[in-house]
């Protein structure tokens, strides 16, 4: 079996960014709402 | 339901089941009807992916779940995006280069055919199971609730998905799905638009989340290590990471879903895009909870939402008991809008802070006394009949969209809830019937036969399928605790397919002899630990994992020793 290359795109970064912000916004609304 | 509510069902309904067997007919070989002739652009395969996991229990109980417990449960997504990233970067890549039609076909390239076959069929035991409760866990709600006769839904559901998913294979199913998605997103947010504008007057959109805030219900994150949560920051990053990278890397009911793109490209753009709404999405359906809940803080809502439990307890001994539990669930709720809508008027002044306290500790007195009051009814009806189904969080929001929708939109809701469970079964069907060939038919087939061949195989067994689903569902109610006993299936499962996976992935050291026997021990001790209660079942996903893989990796060690010896 030939070797594996892992390919990273900025694609990924996106994602995990956009989770992280969303991941904030859900610790402002806690602290704005309860 | 009036007719215009069953025009909007069967015509919606109807519309999706014959436009997508329509649309999509005539498939003349295998790679036409099982990756969809791989021309699916990234946006459909995100769709796809989204609507397979998003079953009809979705809809009917995550909104019940944030009734009951808040948002939490929303942090059990949060590992999901992480497992999109790997998917991507590891699986999708030798996937596409061996331009694989399951999975499991992998397996046979980086081991042998034995370790491919032992995958394929635990899969087809786990997902076979979980396909009949696709369609059951629904119709057993709907009829419930409806009044409807159960075998004659779980039927109608299963012939429906059978007609579109027969003739026109995955196409069919992405090309339903798509507009299964839309339905599901328009029906959800016109529900959730009308939520809000059946508020008191007074309860603005801000002042509401402040409301569901005081009774606990926007405490979205939860950063204790604390094992008895079970819902918490850290079990959702890394126990979510964990289920998601099994189901969307090993299962085939997924993987078809992105085998069907186009290019790598749009395979990992289409879960790259599942990664970013998946989050969002689930948080916009337990916030249709919590408007639920806010809603009922002002409304009467029933001491039980599940219709079953309220007529075996009025028709019990227990009825008189029962009644006098009811009026103080009455009082309890007059006295929770005033507190509420006090603390909503409150709201509008700043220097009310003491008013806002006062009001915010009445209104979590009177929750706790409303627990009290609806667990002590549970505690009755369980005695009036101790099989009937008491935890009501899964018919909180059909109870509200029957009771309170208006004409037009109750048929459309349901469309939401039936459109689900047939996306999720389609998928079910779809990936049965390629694994049941690819793996095993075709790959033991001693002669070459031409791919009409196999097409009208494809069909014959996802027929099948369908008939063992819908079969399943019918007898479906003959066991307890059913949903779990399937949850428990899957959990015994899949942490030994993942494992398997993983070392095919990373541990290039593993070779086939040693995965293969690590595989069979390990599901006999995954099976011993659940028959004598070692951990709670969920945690046996960790542990099949981890004990095929370092099962496997001694004994490569062990056979290399004697090899050299």
């Amino acid at each position: 079996m030939d070797k594996q290359k892992y390919i990273w795109k900025k694609e990924y970064t996106v994602v995990l960014i956009a989770n992280a912000v969303y991941i904030v916004l859900f610790y402002v609304i806690m602290k704005s709402f309860s | 339901m009036q007719w215009l509510d069953w025009l909007v069902l069967i015509g919606t309904l109807g519309f999706i089941v014959l436009y997508g067997a329509w649309k999509t007919k005539g498939s003349k070989n295998v790679t036409d009807y099982i990756k969809g002739g791989s021309e699916a652009k990234w946006w459909t395969i995100g769709l796809s992916v989204m609507a397979t996991q998003a079953s009809a229990i979705t809809f009917l109980s995550t909104p019940g779940q944030a009734f009951h417990s808040g948002m939490g449960f929303v942090q059990f997504y949060f590992g999901l995006p992480i497992a999109m990233v790997v998917i991507c970067l590891v699986f999708i890549p030798i996937y596409h280069r061996l331009n694989v039609f399951t999975a499991y076909e992998y397996l046979e390239t980086r081991f042998d055919l034995k370790t491919r076959t032992v995958a394929a069929v635990l899969f087809l035991i786990q997902r076979g199971l979980a396909a009949g409760i696709t369609i059951f866990a629904p119709a057993i709600i709907l009829s419930a609730v409806l009044g409807w006769d159960l075998n004659t839904l779980n039927i109608i559901i299963g012939v429906l998905v059978i007609i579109y998913t027969v003739t026109g294979g995955t196409k069919a199913v992405s090309v339903t799905q798509k507009q299964q998605m839309a339905v599901i997103f328009f029906g959800m947010f016109v529900a959730f638009y009308l939520i809000v504008s059946y508020l008191p007057a007074d309860i603005t959109f801000s002042k509401a989340l402040k409301i569901a805030g005081a009774s606990g219900k926007m405490e979205v994150l939860d950063f204790s290590f604390n094992f008895e949560n079970r819902y918490t920051f850290w079990s959702g990053i890394i126990g979510g990471s964990f289920l998601a990278l099994s189901y969307f890397g090993t299962d085939q009911s997924q993987v078809q879903r992105y085998l069907s793109g186009k290019s790598m490209k749009e395979m990992q753009l289409g879960l790259i895009f599942n990664g970013l709404l998946k989050v969002p999405m689930q948080f916009f359906i337990l916030l249709v909870g919590v408007m639920v809940f806010v809603f009922y803080q002002f409304n009467a809502s029933p001491l039980n939402f599940n219709p079953a439990a309220d007529i075996v307890v009025k028709n019990s001994i227990y009825s008189e008991e029962y009644k006098a539990l009811e009026n103080k669930h009455l009082e309890i709720e007059k006295s929770k809008s005033v507190a509420n809508l006090n603390y909503g008027i409150s709201l509008e002044s700043e220097n009310n802070t003491l008013q806002q306290e006062k009001s915010v500790k009445e209104i979590q007195a009177l929750n706790l006394l409303e627990l009290e009051n609806r667990e002590q009814a549970k505690e009755i009806i369980k005695k009036a009949d101790n099989l009937v189904e008491t935890n009501d969080k899964d018919y909180v929001f059909i109870h509200f969209i029957l009771n309170n929708l208006p004409r037009g939109l109750i048929g459309l809701l349901l469309a939401v809830i039936l459109s689900a469970a047939m996306s999720s079964t389609a998928s079910e069907l779809n990936a049965l019937a390629s694994t049941t060939v690819i793996d095993l038919y075709k790959r033991n087939e001693k002669t070459v036969k031409d791919d009409r061949h196999y097409v009208k195989v494809s069909k014959w067994f996802t027929l099948l399928w369908g008939i063992l689903a819908i079969t399943f569902a019918c007898f479906a109610n003959l066991f307890d605790n059913l949903i779990q006993l399937v949850n428990i299936i899957g959990s015994i499962f899949y942490g030994n397919i993942l494992g398997i996976f993983l070392l095919a992935f990373f541990v290039k050291y593993v070779k086939s002899n040693a995965v293969f026997v690590a595989a069979l021990i390990t599901q006999v001790i995954v099976i011993i630990g659940y028959v004598y209660d070692w951990m709670p079942y969920l945690w046996l996903n960790l542990f099949g994992c981890a004990l095929v893989m370092g099962v496997a990796i001694l004994l490569q060690g062990f056979l290399v020793s004697v090899v050299k010896e």
